[in-house]
């Protein structure tokens, strides 16, 4: 008789034994594991909830292959992606540029939970997860150097983290740390539980949705074919999570909370613009507030406090952020165009702009006079008075401008000092994450500080461009040539 | 009480094949109508882990597969199978004599009005 | 003379930018140099033109005043307001 699989799953996962030639701590030492305090026998209870042999990993995993490459084949043929509005494509190259290279990462993330996870019932899971991550990596790429041909800003799906564009160095930022520098516990729980099943919602649902909509149907089946798997494998958080809880809630709360902030502040940066104002606007689905609402405060939070876990102290600053965050990025994104490897789409057509409000009530109190006065400038005649000059300023946590993170009227000085050097946040709850670990980020610097030492040179916005490896061929500007701003009558 | 008992007809009782599934709108809410082995079983239409809709999912010797992620339930009782500690919210079904297919939503049972 | 840098942020747009300024600037030059990023490019040009106050911590600081005069440290935070307008 064939047993079923939870007759054999146990003994197949449990792979242990007892050291006894070597050092226990040496085989599995706390900087990698993470252990810390929980003691040895409490990693007893971790428990996944969805349970995965090897045998049906391979057979679903061969279902999907199947079917994105059959979508691929199929839309090769059709001529699809010439089709697609040219705003749209942004959010493709955004997405590829920036996160093609944190699926490679998270190899050695889940290599290490394979290795060094303090049970055998992680490190099994591990492999899996080790398996999905490569396959994204791979199928992100393979989907690029297909559209090479027609489009030379795929390039960057590969070139990206290689560069040290401004926008990718505040995604390295958090990944390196998160998930090339954090030991088993912390990367669970900054990425298994809050990036992976709480953010990639907002990036692999949401935004497949809105690219499906748009008729990408390659690149949107791509997306849901990675989310299935982001899904199953970033229950490795939930068993760390209540391990934690029983043993080290505090711990848990401070790396939740801080990968949180700096969760929120990435999606707002790469997700954000592309859903509200990249996304055509007949086709998109719900805001990005909207979607942040329903994926992570009503689904995730909810999930979160049935561990036991506090919101985030800061949670009514962060809902106030979902009403101007993204809307500040995406202002600055625009002005900063030469800076990016896309084309990004303004997004303020009065249509456009009537929905913004709507979904937006303070908007045009926000950034309304902002958007007015460039509107004046192309109207004029006079595009170089919308492009930049000088440098933004950065937070030393997020790497991202400071401003972006509010509106113009809550714009407010934030920093620290530390080992006789000053640094700059974003926002108070940017600070906060500095102020309990700063080791972590002092020895960061963002672009502006290699810009002051002297590293780029010449000392000028060209000579910027060059150190961040933006080329004419892919350097950004306006996608529709400021169509959008002529339709406005006697701005 | 109503005079329905709350029970809504939701389909003829010929309308599905055994071991095949559908959904309906029952008051605004998605329902699964299952039917195994000749009996009706009646649950929330979206999966308890991500609020997908179930009938887009696999219904194959009595386990029922949410397509997004891989979730199984046992049909027969809304068990979790994998992973074992989520199960399916179940409605109360009957057939009435004229071959109508009626559910009781859990949430207008008597025991839920109790509460 | 030295080349510092300041951050400098007119009231009304959304960032701050990084401004090469000099220690013997005044604070009407450095003014003008924070203004030239935003008036008339993200905020309008004040109905009393491009004449300027700098608050540095909140205090106004007399307009004759050079930068180095002020013992701040590199990349101070320095907000720039139409002249007479309130302090930020
Ligand atoms: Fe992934
Ligand atoms: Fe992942």
């Amino acid at each position: 008789m064939l047993l079923n699989r939870d007759d054999w799953y146990e003994t197949s996962r449990d792979l242990d034994w007892t050291f006894s030639y070597v050092d226990p701590n040496e085989v599995f030492p706390a900087s990698w594991s993470g252990a810390g305090d929980v003691p040895a026998d409490a990693w007893q209870d971790w428990e996944e909830p969805f349970r995965v042999s090897y045998r049906d990993y391979v057979r679903i995993q061969r279902e999907k292959e199947g079917g994105v490459k059959a979508v691929g084949n199929a839309l090769s043929r059709a001529g699809v992606f010439e089709k697609l509005d040219p705003a749209h494509l942004a959010s493709a190259h955004l997405h590829l540029g920036g996160t093609c290279m944190v699926e490679q990462m998270a190899i050695t993330m889940q290599s290490r939970f394979c290795r060094f996870a303090p049970t055998p019932k992680w490190r099994n899971l591990g492999v899996f997860g080790m398996l999905d991550e490569t396959r994204h990596a791979q199928l992100d790429l393979r989907f690029a150097h297909e559209l090479l041909k027609v489009d030379p800003r795929f390039d960057w799906t590969l070139k990206a983290f290689h560069t040290n564009e401004w926008g990718i160095r505040a995604v390295k930022a958090f990944f390196d740390d998160i998930m090339l520098n954090a030991d088993c516990v912390e990367a669970a729980l900054a990425v298994s539980l809050t990036v992976e099943h709480g953010f990639t919602n907002m990036q692999f649902v949401a935004l497949a949705a809105d690219a499906m909509a748009a008729g990408d149907i390659n690149w949107s089946n791509l997306l849901s074919s990675i989310q299935t798997d982001e899904a199953r494998h970033a229950q490795q958080g939930f068993p760390t999570l209540a391990v934690l809880m029983e043993h080290d809630p505090e711990r848990a709360q401070q790396a939740i909370d801080v990968a949180f902030w700096r969760s929120t502040r990435l999606f707002q940066t790469l997700t954000g613009p592309a859903m509200d104002y990249y996304t055509p606007l007949e086709q998109r689905k719900m805001s990005f507030k909207e979607f942040m609402l329903e994926w992570i405060v009503n689904h995730h939070e909810r999930i979160l406090e049935d561990y036991g876990l506090k919101k985030p102290w800061y949670w009514d600053d962060f809902l106030r952020s979902l009403e101007t965050a993204h809307h500040s990025m995406h202002l600055g994104m625009w002005w900063y165009r030469p800076t990016l490897f896309f084309k990004p789409n303004a997004g303020v057509s009065p249509a456009e702009r009537e929905w913004l409000r709507e979904k937006y009530p303070t908007w045009e109190r926000d950034f309304g006079y902002i958007w007015d006065q460039i509107i004046a400038n192309v109207q004029a005649g006079d595009v170089p008075a919308t492009l930049p000059e000088t440098l933004p300023v950065l937070c030393n946590v997020t790497h991202l401008p400071i401003g972006g993170a509010c509106a113009p009227h809550e714009l407010a000085e934030h920093k620290s000092e530390y080992k006789g050097k000053v640094y700059r946040f974003d926002s108070h709850i940017s600070k906060w994450c500095f102020d309990v670990d700063p080791e972590r980020y002092a020895d960061h610097p963002t672009v502006v500080d290699r810009f002051l030492a002297g590293d780029i040179q010449p000392m000028d916005l060209p000579g910027a461009l060059a150190w961040m490896g933006i080329t004419p061929d892919v350097m950004g500007d306006d996608v529709y040539d400021y169509a959008w701003a002529r339709e406005y009558v006697n701005a | 009480m109503s005079a329905t008992d709350e029970f809504v007809p939701i389909a003829d009782a010929d309308e599905l094949w055994d071991g095949e599934m559908e959904a309906y709108d029952v008051d605004g809410e998605e329902v699964l109508l299952v039917k195994l082995d000749g009996r009706f079983h009646a649950y929330d239409g979206v999966c308890p882990h991500q609020s997908v809709a179930l009938v887009e999912g696999e219904l194959d010797d009595g386990v029922l597969t949410c397509r997004a992620h891989e979730w199984q339930f046992d049909a027969a009782t809304g068990a979790g199978i994998n992973p074992s500690n989520a199960a399916l919210r179940r409605h109360e079904v009957r057939v009435t004599e004229d071959g109508k297919v009626a559910v009781r939503l859990c949430s207008r049972s008597p025991a839920a009005a109790r509460q | 003379m030295a080349l510092f840098p300041v951050t400098g942020r007119y009231i009304g747009d959304h960032i701050p930018h990084l401004v090469a300024a000099d220690t013997d600037d005044t604070m009407d030059e450095l003014a003008a140099m924070v203004a030239r990023h935003s008036v008339g490019k993200k905020v309008p040009v004040p109905p009393g033109g491009p004449v300027y106050d700098v608050y540095i911590g909140g205090r106004r600081i007399d307009p004759g005043v050079t930068l180095g005069a002020l013992g701040l440290s590199p990349m101070a935070w320095v907000d720039v307001v139409p002249r007479g307008a309130e302090a930020p």
